[in-house]
């Protein structure tokens, strides 16, 4: 009797949970059972003919207990559904976090055959579409015409990408969190490319390509529009600009880190350079060119699963001399991989930025790290205005896990002096 | 606005304010305390560190009114009546990873009316032992090793008794189940085998675990399927007719299908052999999985709620020593003996040790696995709180010994409270001390000649392989004596000899402590009087005449404990019949 009646009243609170945890069972035993089937024979070696096309669903953890649930389609082995998730990107995973919690429904594809490179790349192309309730969509497509083992490449990359909410509060390092407002941009892209070096830490790339971003008062309020008068000179706001854009990226680096399976680097370091060279096609006479340099490094704390991982990260956009301001939203600004993570998406944009990363990564389980991190940012209108009065901080910690050794997912809660932000992401990332 | 006028909120803030305002909600503050306590309540004892009992499930809800072991003897005759042959039963092994890999553990974690339980100190006794806290013979356990020594010829040749597959094996069908690859055979001799190959690069390393476990298993008392450790050739192997025809409108089992089998088995050396286990089909019909969860609602004599059978509780402890980490319902096989036309019982058996020892299905185990559930939010909890500086044990222990037909398996440094399966067992956490006392006591009726003959039987080709083996299965059953014995007084086969109450030190049997002291006390359970004082005796050996001189007195209860041991005692109930007392009741770490 008195197990059951102690039990009795927790088994009733409990009861939702319970009934939870059963369709989670019974959702697990379906899909791996189907997977099992579609791959075959389980366990090392030669594996029994996949099926040409297999779907595999993906959840993704979403803020405010919602669910971001899509549909992944690989073409191939399904055993290949890393791969082909690192080539095509998949556009959910890959969205401003900030900007875009909402639900996705995002399908990516890639050709992903046996032959690989060292790297573990696959040969061929990726296409990525995806699309959420907040109605952001993106579409990219790559392809690659030699092979990707080979010591020089060639391919292009298509883009179109629709952002409705996107965030702006001015530009420059003393703008306020009060003038927060929203704009729309639109962008298609195109891209061709010469690569030269065929491992992923050791390369060299080449390319030009053209860029249309369209702008306009976004979905919410206040628009851009509204909050920002002529007064404050917004350059090329509410218009659009069509560029051309040539230069090179490279890359160099030693990474490595493996414990049991999957683990992120643990030693070694990165250094990772671009620069562009823009000039309008359009007639508005913009011209400028874009440097962007990173250099990571990853230090043991006596084992690899003791990280302690440092990043330094600086971007700029500089006019020409007869080049009118640039257009705001072609400015370096705090998002994505150069977000201020105790700050909103985009609060800081400027010419200048700059970003310096502490974090103390420690292993916690199979693929599950645990982070706790400083940052430092600042923008500035140029390098020698860069000041440390006003550098803005950043401190939290959160979680990381580790899809593959480069793709993972990551939940950072950071506080600042503008209150705590959480980011939650997908993808290649520090 | 004036700045010191309240700022305009929103109607639910202001509903709040009044009702925190008139004390009719508690504060922030209050709530975190509440969630505080609740989560220190629960996690914190499995943040500290393992606890002897595990988390308290609702075991009592199924028990029967009556219980049908025989309490003097040591029968549970669960045979009978025959019962109609059950419906078969499949879990889902998926479902079964969520279930135990993440959903119950988390479960575990929060327990919070366990941790009210284990406060307030209830009970858990395991259901099914007899009056001496001994598990009775059924379709689930046969009392051998820790009762009457098996012959170390009986071990090496295993329950069927040193039957081999006759060549040529003519394949029937591919094995359907499991990670290793393999096919089903007969041979010569008519006898249906399973063949499960050895992965590449490791022969004999999942073969030999598994012939090795399983022999000790049965010498135990667990029923277990006749494994031997096989060497064969291409040429030994011959498709069925009809399988290579299409068998019941599959796919013809051809050539090349076998040859893709036998590659994912290893690369054969030059010699052109394959290292692989055989297992001989069990008697019977197959009708399921053992489910931990429940009983069989088909069967009638499936009395006992299956975690609150010892044998399988204790079998955390084999588990332990034998280093079997994937122990779970899947790891186990109910068949169906008939024995009037459609009537019959079901008999239990455990089986599929290929998980056991240093071994894994696809080569050594992992270096965690054994140590640390496959989700284990204590460990996690642990690392995260120590910022990853806390040193596991399993990082710790020599594991990797470096010989392939091993594969990591720790000999030194094991503590057998570090083990953990990969996936948390229902009737593991049942565990109570008497429990795993009665599994350190069958674990240490291994004699070293009994282990190493179950070692021979795997026949390793590595000399290393065989000495190693013995050596650590030695070391660990010490190990799991040492601290089991420490922890429940091993006072054991009490019976009354020439008036005397006589019993064996177990841990002074197997040469781990020295002779000692034991202390006594004793009271009247019925007749007159209170009992004698506590009483020190210097050996196992009580004049019981002495120790209750008043002839009126026919019944008495003794504490036996070990003299300055903190050992939970053994309590020995005796009654006179006839004028000579006799042991009726026995219970250890009472």
């Amino acid at each position: 009797m008195s197990e059951s009646a102690v039990r009795f009243p927790f088994r009733v609170i409990a009861f939702p949970f319970r009934l939870a945890g059963l369709g989670a069972e019974y959702a697990a035993g379906a899909m791996a059972t189907r997977r099992t089937r579609q791959r075959g024979f389980p366990g090392p070696g030669p594996q029994s003919a996949p099926p040409p096309l297999a779907w595999l669903p993906y959840f993704d953890w979403a803020e405010r207990a919602r669910f971001r649930v899509g549909l992944h389609i690989t073409h191939g082995r399904s055993a290949d559904r890393p791969q082909a998730t690192a080539e095509a990107a998949l556009a959910g995973g890959k969205a401003d976090w900030q900007v875009e919690r909402d639900r996705h429904l995002a399908a990516s594809a890639a050709r992903t055959g046996d032959d690989r490179s060292p790297a573990g790349r696959p040969v061929g192309s990726a296409v990525d579409v995806s699309w959420s309730y907040s109605d952001h969509r993106r579409g990219t497509a790559e392809i690659e015409i030699l092979a990707r083992d080979s010591a020089i490449g060639i391919g292009g990359e298509a883009a179109y990408v629709y952002r409705p909410n996107l965030l702006f509060f001015g530009i420059g390092p003393e703008t306020s969190s009060d003038r927060r407002s929203i704009y729309l941009a639109e962008e298609g892209r195109g891209d061709l490319f010469l690569r030269i070096g065929s491992q992923p830490l050791m390369g060299l790339r080449l390319g030009a390509g053209i860029s249309h971003i369209a702008v306009r008062g976004g979905a919410g309020v206040p628009s851009i529009e509204e909050e920002f008068t002529p007064t404050d000179q917004v350059p090329f706001m509410g218009q659009s600009t069509t560029v051309v854009r040539y230069g090179a990226s490279a890359v160099l680096g030693r990474v490595h880190g493996r414990l049991e399976r999957t683990q992120p680097a643990s030693r070694g370091f990165e250094v990772r350079g671009e620069g562009w060279l823009y000039e309008d096609l359009d007639g508005s006479a913009l011209e400028w060119t874009e440097w962007k340099g990173e250099a990571r490094a990853y230090v043991p704390v006596f084992a690899d699963r003791r990280v302690l991982a440092l990043r330094g990260l600086y971007a700029s956009a500089n006019p020409g001399a007869d080049s009118p301001a640039l257009p705001f939203y072609r400015l370096p600004e705090s998002a994505g991989d150069l977000l201020f993570r105790a700050f909103e998406s985009g609060r800081f944009r400027d010419r200048q930025l700059v970003l310096g990363d502490i974090e103390y990564r420690w292993w916690l389980w199979e693929w599950l790290w645990a982070v706790g991190f400083a940052q430092l940012g600042w923008v500035a209108p140029s390098s020698d205005a860069l000041r440390f009065d006003q550098v803005r901080e950043s401190y939290g910690g959160g979680i990381r896990a580790a899809v593959t050794s480069t793709l993972l997912y990551r939940l950072d809660i950071a506080h600042g002096s503008e209150g705590t932000q959480t980011d939650f992401r997908f993808g290649a990332q520090f | 606005m004036d700045p010191k006028e309240p700022r305009p909120t929103s109607a639910s803030a202001r509903s709040s304010d009044r009702r925190r305002a008139a004390g009719r909600e508690w504060p922030p503050a209050a709530w975190f305390a509440l969630v505080c306590a609740l989560l220190g309540l629960t996690i914190g004892p499995r943040l500290i560190g393992p606890r002897l009992i595990g988390p308290r499930l609702a075991v009592a809800d199924d028990m029967p009114a009556a219980r049908p072991v025989d309490p003097e003897t040591f029968v549970d005759h669960d045979a009978h009546p025959p019962i109609p042959e059950p419906a078969p039963y499949e879990a889902n092994l998926y479902r079964y990873y969520v279930r135990y890999g993440f959903v119950q553990p988390l479960a575990d974690a929060l327990d919070l009316p366990g941790a009210i339980l284990d406060l307030a100190g209830a009970e858990n006794e395991a259901a099914n032992v007899n009056q001496f806290d001994e598990v009775p013979n059924s379709s689930w356990f046969t009392n051998r090793n820790h009762f009457r020594a098996v012959p170390v010829e009986e071990i090496r040749n295993g329950p069927g008794n040193c039957r081999r597959p006759l060549p040529p094996w003519i394949i029937k069908s591919a094995k359907a189940s499991g990670v290793n690859p393999g096919f089903n055979i007969e041979d010569a001799a008519g006898e249906r085998w399973v063949i499960k190959l050895d992965p590449p690069g490791y022969p004999q390393i999942g073969s030999g675990a598994e012939v090795v476990a399983s022999r000790l298993l049965h010498a135990a008392g667990y029923h277990v399927p006749h494994d031997v450790a096989v060497v064969f050739g291409h040429d030994d192997l011959v498709i069925d007719p009809e399988l290579a025809a299409g068998k019941e409108g599959a796919d013809p089992f051809t050539q090349e299908e076998l040859d893709r089998i036998l590659d994912r088995g290893g690369v054969p050396p030059e010699d052109g052999r394959y290292f692989a286990l055989a297992s001989l089909f069990l008697p019977g019909k197959p009708i399921g999985h053992t489910e931990m969860a429940h009983r069989r609602a088909d069967d009638p004599n499936d009395w006992y709620s299956h975690r609150r059978r010892r044998e399988l509780r204790g079998l955390a402890i084999l588990s332990a020593w034998l280093n079997s980490w994937d122990v779970k319902d899947h790891q186990s096989l109910e068949m169906f003996e008939a024995r009037y036309d459609t009537l019959g019982s079901i008999r239990h058996y455990l089986l599929d040790f290929g998980a056991t020892l240093g071994a894994a299905a696809e080569g050594p185990k992992r270096l965690r696995t054994a140590y640390e559930f496959a989700f284990d939010p204590g460990w996690i909890g642990r690392r995260w709180v120590t910022l990853g500086f806390i040193e596991e044990p399993w990082r710790s222990a020599p594991q990797e010994t470096g010989i392939p037909s091993v594969g990591n398996f720790a000999a030194e440094e094991f503590d057998p409270d570090d083990f953990r399966p990969t996936l948390p067992h229902l009737a593991f956490q049942e565990l109570s001390a008497a429990d795993g006392y009665w599994g350190a006591k069958v674990v240490a009726s291994f004699s070293d000649a009994q282990i190493a003959a179950a070692v021979e039987a795997a026949a390793y080709e590595d000399p290393r392989a065989s000495t190693y083996i013995t050596d650590a299965l030695v070391k660990r059953r010490d190990a799991i004596a040492r601290v089991w014995f420490d922890r429940v007084a091993p006072l054991d086969f009490l019976q009354v000899m020439d008036g005397s109450l006589v019993f064996n030190d177990l841990e002074v049997d197997l040469g781990l402590a020295a002779p000692r002291s034991y202390e006594v006390r004793a009271a009247a359970v019925t007749g007159t009087g209170a009992g004698p004082e506590p009483l020190v005796i210097s050996s196992a050996g009580l004049d019981l005449t002495a120790l209750a001189p008043d002839p009126e007195l026919d019944a008495l209860q003794l504490v036996i404990s070990i003299a300055g041991s903190e050992a939970l005692p053994t309590v020995v109930e005796l009654r006179k019949h006839g004028g000579l007392w006799r042991v009726v009741r026995v219970r250890h770490a009472a």
